[in-house]
């Protein structure tokens, strides 16, 4: 110990050494050492867990009692609801039947409703306020990869990041290292939307590289284009406000995402990868 | 061994109820960081060198965990807990106001420092931004707590020594 102690600056530097070294090798995220955070998941996971769902429970437990009268009133209004909606439902079933025969009748098949897809419950997210990433509680033993899509509260939430045998890291689209192919359902322009961290606390994100001829206007619904590593026509959100670039030589879009990612507990991830090369463009038409 | 199977079960813990609990009690978007305090702790309490080791292996997890890449935070942990036991000697562990001052230092330090790390792999430029929005209000948010954290430091810290210092007079006779 007084050895370390003698020489604690040259130790301080060769430790600021490693550390820059395994930033610089782990800025490729196919070098991360996933062992280590395999073997401390089978820990950290299940405390995680436990924290999660006590906490759910105190926090749903003291709501409830805020929330008994007006939960009434949305009882009564829901029920209301539900008439109407059978009523809905059986419309809709017949013409849902009726696309159907269309649909076959032009080969159209549609891969979204096809996705084999997966539920999990959040666990933890990461404290710092600089980016924006959470753990699920499922991983590589429900067959989860990297890079996978994940979904919910009807849109795209984020991309899974690290898989360890019982958790996921997920990367959410508002954190900055997130980037997506989109395009305009209304006017098929297409852009990239990314995280920006300016935009972060506010739950928006940033669509870049759209044309300066792109006819995009607020409200325009996003969705992932086939050039994206998801699956596409996964809604990504509406666009806020449309601007020109600095420099004049395109636009760029603010998007408020479909799914409010700030407010989850559950999420659905597509266990499939896709990639560009393997769709072709005749199946999605 | 005892002072090291401690001190890892408190960073296990301190992390899990970082990325569960304190993420609910968050106000305007951040979190008080109390891997920060506990590294200044130990920095104050028992000297650079252990300091550096508790939070190297405090930023460690959190970077094995949710980081981008690995050892960005272990670096910063490091580096406090270096700094903050720097003046080791000359300091009375028992003033409680003392971490108070070296929590609102340190706080920024640490964050300008993340700041320009991030910058280089990546992140965003503008400093004002972050100052006014993230930085200043996870500093307040963090020395709010920090004198608890401390004492709770403190006394985890006095009752390892006590035993320590047991087992080293029963070798002596």
């Amino acid at each position: 110990m007084t050895f370390i102690h003698r020489y604690k600056r040259i130790f301080l530097l060769i430790g600021m050494g490693i550390c820059i070294v395994a930033m610089i090798i782990t800025f490729n995220p196919d070098f991360r050492p996933t062992v280590i955070a395999r073997s401390l998941g089978y820990v950290v996971v299940p405390l995680q867990s436990g924290a999660t769902a006590a906490t759910n429970w105190v926090t749903s437990r003291v709501s409830l009692l805020w929330e008994m009268s007006y939960l009434q009133q949305e009882n009564a209004r829901l029920r209301d609801e539900i008439g109407w909606l059978q009523i809905e439902n059986q419309r809709l079933q017949l013409a849902g039947e009726e696309y159907l025969r269309l649909t076959e009748l032009l080969y159209i098949r549609r891969r979204y409703s096809e996705l084999p897809i997966v539920g999990a419950t959040i666990i933890g997210h990461n404290p710092s306020a600089w980016n924006n990433r959470f753990t699920i509680d499922r991983g590589s033993n429900d067959g989860f990869a990297r890079n996978m899509a994940v979904l919910g509260d009807g849109g795209l939430v984020g991309v899974i990041h690290q898989v360890t045998p019982n958790s996921s890291t997920i990367t959410s689209l508002i954190d900055d290292s997130f980037a997506v192919a989109v395009q305009s359902v209304r006017t098929e322009d297409t852009g990239v939307v990314m995280g920006d961290s300016t935009l972060m606390q506010a739950g928006l994100v940033r669509m870049e590289y759209i044309s300066t001829t792109a006819q995009i206007m607020i409200n325009d619904e996003i969705v992932t284009s086939t050039f994206s590593l998801f699956p596409p026509g996964i809604s990504v959100g509406t666009v806020v406000e449309v601007r020109p670039t600095p420099d004049g030589l395109a636009q760029y879009a603010i998007i408020r995402p479909s799914a409010n990612v700030r407010r989850l507990e559950h999420v659905l991830v597509v266990n499939q990868l896709f990639s560009p090369e393997d769709q072709d463009a005749e199946d999605l038409y | 061994m005892m002072r090291v199977g401690c001190m890892a079960v408190l960073i296990l813990f301190n992390y899990v109820l970082q990325s569960t609990i304190l993420v609910r009690v968050s106000i305007l978007g951040v979190n008080p960081d109390t891997a920060l305090i506990f590294i200044i702790s130990y920095g104050i309490l028992r000297g650079d060198v252990e300091g550096a080791i508790f939070g190297f292996f405090s930023g460690l997890i959190h970077d094995l965990f949710g980081g981008h890449v690995i050892g960005l935070y272990a670096m910063l942990g490091m580096l406090t807990g270096y700094l903050a036991g720097k003046p080791f000697k000359d300091y009375f562990k028992d003033n409680f106001f003392l971490p108070f001052g070296i929590v609102i230092v340190a706080s920024i330090f640490y964050q300008v420092l993340f700041f320009v790390l991030n910058f280089l792999l990546g992140g965003g430029w503008n400093f004002w931004f972050y100052f006014r929005t993230i930085i200043l209000p996870t500093t307040i948010y963090t020395v709010s707590v920090a004198i608890p954290l401390y004492s709770l430091m403190f006394v985890i810290n006095s009752k390892i020594e006590n035993f320590e210092d047991d087992r080293r007079n029963l070798f002596k006779e």
